[in-house]
């Protein structure tokens, strides 16, 4: 960017009229929101890296893109893992820089709610019409006038909304809690974009697992097909027993692509989440899934519901619906608007003295806004034990699949797999013994290999399970049914500056 | 005890591999006792022998010979090592000879210690119709723990057996069944000096179990000569110029032609009684169909070491696989290498045949209690046979028939070697 404004005439421009650009740039600096909105992604930062500490990732939210391409760069030179990978999408994913740049945008939407309205000025100038034949005017619900046809005149005013002023309290108050809100939603977009980046790494390390797997399958049946066509040569077996063969190494090959393309997803799905583009797609990473952690208290559903963001967001909600169910109850005062006036007729006699305007609360007393607001309490607080009854069902839903899934993979381990291993080893002895023949001997094999497959399935599916439970540990939420936006309860303003 | 220790050594001898299951001591020592006769006085008979089986002893009870059977269970030793769950009668399989003479009364006492109703037929005896043991038809059934108690006089001699008429299926496959032979009063036209009994069965057990399958109705896996195989099968002896005779008996689901190499023979007796000197034709194999029993005769004129089998070539071999895929002439090598890394021990085999199967089995691991199905080491070397084979044992002088047990030794010039091969 230095170079492209170097000695331009832009720069040249700046250089000669110094005070001129101070002024301009200390302007541009108190209105600019930039490092107030950055303050808040470190904020939400500081709030993730407490609620995922145990997952050992270090969260390190970079809203300066120049900050964070640099910590990119050193990222980029190790080799890709789960929790790099993870750091990475914190700086690079390209939704979260867009959620970014939205937390800065409601920033400046919510901060303008706090503002003064603007005095209005009035004025109006009149000119008198003597030599002319009046023309009379036809003003509906009244009938014909006779227009004003006296010298010219001047009327101004200043006239302030100073119920305005009374509310602007309480709406700073509301517009505070809705930023925390909103720093809420994006610490719940963050966990979900680690757990996003999670679950593609577990399922590219799985998908790769099968593949490698998959591809022994199709080595196996390449032997077997060997054999036959071997067998076939010299007159063993018949053209039908070979097509056979072929069709089987066929079928087989076509699975393995399939399994290509399951792996080709899930890559995708990584460069997506990581905001790798061009070079930076040529990423290999250990394609080893370990094996499952501890399991999952049932009394840990507390800690899910401590820190759950819907919860506490909609408890916040609540706070702010209470707070503006107060502010309208409180405008069943009349609005009153009051000003200065000043008067000039025929430019000889100024006069001035204060204008007023008085509703006259009759038919409004604002008895809509308060039921309205009363329903939309009663509605969130419905939503809240609503969240919390499902989140808790959900989570033991989580955790018994969880734990089960443990059990799985620890049977596949202690039994299924070791007597895959034995019927193989069993089905040699009996090969040796010419019970067998090489054909079912190699079936054995891949039903082993076929087993393996199985094991990792399992084995992804755990880690997908487990790092969608500890989403719910760290506050995230189980679904996206759990709680409908702010935006579409919140009331559409007067004056649109509440809506989001 | 010296007779248990006689046959022990013989085993030993013939042993193909693997080490004589010693545990299995009780279990012998019991059926030698069944195969030692208790009579009073020496036999008026010269007693047959029933190879690994033995003879059912009996005692005189007012003027009658009673003999006492006991249906059971029995553990039967293949060959050495090899030990399977059958059923049998005083603990063998098949059940001990019942020898008698033509003229006897004889009461059978039967107890049934199996698990289900028996009955006991005398196939090829005249006997009352209430005594033919056909359960149902002409008795009760022997319910699990009863005796029954069969008497009857001997009108014939011959070669005859028994065998159950009560679930023959499940009972006959399970290995029930044995000889009843009947000396004839006056005692043989010729003398014999060799009279062997072998009972031919065929069984299925699955590779790797011990029980036999009675369901089969194809695909036997154990050709038996009184209920071993080989090199479990003791050998037939005699010396050059016996007069020797070989009573076979079959009730399996095949017919065995028995081929004995060394001699010719004649075929002089069925369980229908005996076959007219001049009916009697030579030949050196004798077909036994099932519910039959062919009485051979012959003097061995070379002496040697014969080889004596059923002609049908599966059934001189021991249990394989008969679905296997065809590789002979298949070259392995490729194959081979991928797949011993992909199942480390593969080895490829079966291209040339299986005549190495003996010496795989040295080194290979295979199923428990599952013999090879070729085994047996000859003087030369491997003997490619199993199931139904032994060996007519001819010498030119023998003092004691129970020493003889080593090979035989070739005059010089008389072995087949090798020569140049021609232009
Ligand atoms: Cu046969």
């Amino acid at each position: 960017m230095k170079s492209i404004f170097h000695n331009s005439p832009a720069t040249r421009l700046l250089a000669h009229r110094t005070p001129l650009v101070l002024g301009v740039l200390t302007i541009f600096a108190v209105s600019c929101k930039t490092v107030r909105h950055h303050a808040d992604i470190r904020d939400v930062g500081r709030d993730v890296q407490r609620r995922v500490a145990d997952s050992g990732v270090a969260v390190k939210l970079e809203p300066d893109r120049h900050l964070a391409d640099e910590r990119k760069r050193t990222l980029d030179e190790k080799p890709l893992g789960l929790r790099n990978a993870i750091q990475i999408a914190l700086l690079n994913n390209p939704q979260l820089l867009q959620d970014y740049e939205a937390l800065g945008v409601e920033r400046a939407a919510l901060r303008h709610a706090t503002i003064l309205r603007n005095p209005t000025i009035h004025f109006d100038i009149l000119e008198s019409f003597e030599d002319e034949e009046s023309v009379p005017l036809f003003v509906p619900g009244v009938g014909f006038v006779e227009p004003d046809t006296r010298d010219a005149q001047f009327h101004f005013s200043v006239t302030m909304d100073f119920i305005d002023v009374i509310r602007r309290h309480e709406m700073a108050k509301v517009s505070r809690a809705r930023m925390e809100v909103e720093k809420m939603r994006l610490s719940e977009k963050v966990i979900r974009l680690i757990t996003d980046v999670s679950i593609a790494v577990y399922t590219y390390q799985g998908e790769s697992m099968k593949l490698s797997l998959m591809q022994k399958v199709l080595d196996g049946v390449a032997v077997r097909l060997e054999m036959a066509l071997e067998q076939h040569r010299v007159g063993n077996i018949s053209d039908l027993t070979l097509a056979g063969h072929q069709a089987a190494y066929q079928d087989i090959t076509l699975k393995r692509t399939d399994q290509q393309r399951n792996v080709t997803v899930a890559r995708e799905r990584i460069n997506q989440l990581l905001g790798f583009w061009g070079e930076s797609t040529a990423w290999s990473m250990p394609t080893e899934l370990t094996r499952p952690g501890s399991s999952v208290s049932d009394e840990s559903v507390d800690r899910a519901i401590s820190n759950s963001l819907a919860i506490e967001a909609a408890m916040y909600e609540i706070g702010i619906l209470k707070r503006e169910l107060g502010v309208n109850k409180a405008t069943i005062i009349p609005a009153l608007e009051l000003g200065l006036i000043r008067e000039e007729e025929d430019f000889h006699i100024p006069a001035s003295g204060v204008s007023g305007a008085l509703e006259i609360p009759i038919f409004d007393r604002n008895q809509t806004e308060v039921e309205r607001y009363t329903a939309l309490l009663r509605q969130k607080e419905h939503e809240l034990s609503s969240i919390g009854i499902h989140l808790r069902s959900e989570f033991r839903l989580l955790r018994e699949l969880h734990d089960e899934l443990i059990g799985k993979i620890e049977y596949y381990e202690s039994a299924v797999l070791p007597l895959k291993s034995r019927i193989v080893k069993l089905s040699l002895e009996h090969y040796n013994g010419m019970f067998l023949g090489p054909y079912a001997l190699l079936e054995a094999k891949m039903d082993e290999l076929r087993a393996r497959k199985a094991y990792v399935e399992i084995l992804k599916k755990y880690w997908i399970t487990r790092a969608e439970l500890d989403h719910v540990l760290a506050g995230g939420r189980i679904g996206d049914a759990a709680m409908e936006p702010v935006a579409d309860t919140a009331p559409a303003k007067k004056d649109g500056h509440g809506g989001h | 005890m010296e007779k248990a220790r006689l046959l022990m050594k013989k085993l030993k001898i013939d042993r193909m591999r693997g080490s004589y299951c010693a545990a299995l001591l009780p279990f012998w020592l019991s059926a030698l006792l069944t195969v030692t006769p208790s009579s009073h006085a020496a036999p008026s008979y010269n007693p047959v022998i029933t190879p690994d089986v033995g003879s059912l002893p009996y005692k005189m009870v007012d003027g009658v010979k009673e003999f006492h059977l006991i249906a059971e269970k029995v553990k039967r030793e293949f060959a050495p090592g090899y030990v399977f769950d059958c059923w049998g009668y005083n603990g063998t399989t098949p059940g001990p000879t019942i020898e008698a003479v033509e003229g006897d009364r004889v009461r059978i006492l039967v107890t049934n210690r199996l698990p289900a109703p028996h009955a006991v037929h005398w196939h090829g005896l005249f006997l009352p119709n209430g005594m033919d043991g056909v359960g149902g038809l002409t008795q009760s059934y022997i319910q699990p723990g009863q005796t029954f108690a069969y008497e009857f006089d001997l009108v014939q001699h011959g070669t005859f057996f028994y065998h159950p008429h009560a679930d023959e299926s499940v009972q006959i496959a399970m290995g029930m069944e044995g000889f009843f032979i009947i000396h004839p009063k006056d005692g043989e036209p010729k003398k014999i000096d060799r009279d062997y009994c072998i009972f031919l069965h065929m069984w299925q057990i699955p590779p790797g179990t011990s029980k036999p399958n009675p369901n089969a109705m194809f695909d036997f896996n154990y050709f038996t000569f009184n209920s071993r195989i080989y090199p479990g099968t003791s050998p037939v002896i005699a010396q050059k110029g016996d007069r020797v005779r070989v009573r076979f008996a079959n009730i399996s689901m095949e017919s065995h032609p028995i081929h004995i190499h060394g001699v010719s023979f004649l075929v002089t007796a069925t369980e229908g009684g005996q076959i007219a000197e001049n009916a009697q034709h030579p030949t050196t194999t004798v077909n036994v169909p099932p519910g039959t029993a062919k009485v051979i005769e012959f003097v061995p004129e070379y002496s040697g070491d014969w080889p004596f089998h059923c002609h049908k070539t599966h059934h001189a071999m021991n249990a394989m696989e008969h679905n296997l895929p065809n590789v002979i002439g298949v070259d392995q090598d490729a194959v081979e290498q991928k797949m011993s890394k992909m199942i480390p021990g593969y080895m490829a085999m079966g291209t040339s045949g299986m005549h190495e199967m003996g010496e795989h089995a040295e080194h290979m691991p295979a199923p428990k209690n599952t013999p090879p199905m070729m085994a047996g080491v000859g003087p030369f070397a491997r003997i490619n046979m199993g199931g139904m084979f032994t060996v007519l044992k001819v010498r030119d002088t023998i003092t004691d028939y129970d020493a003889v047990t080593g090979w035989y030794e070739h005059p010089p010039g008389t072995v087949a070697e090798e020569v140049p091969t021609p232009e």
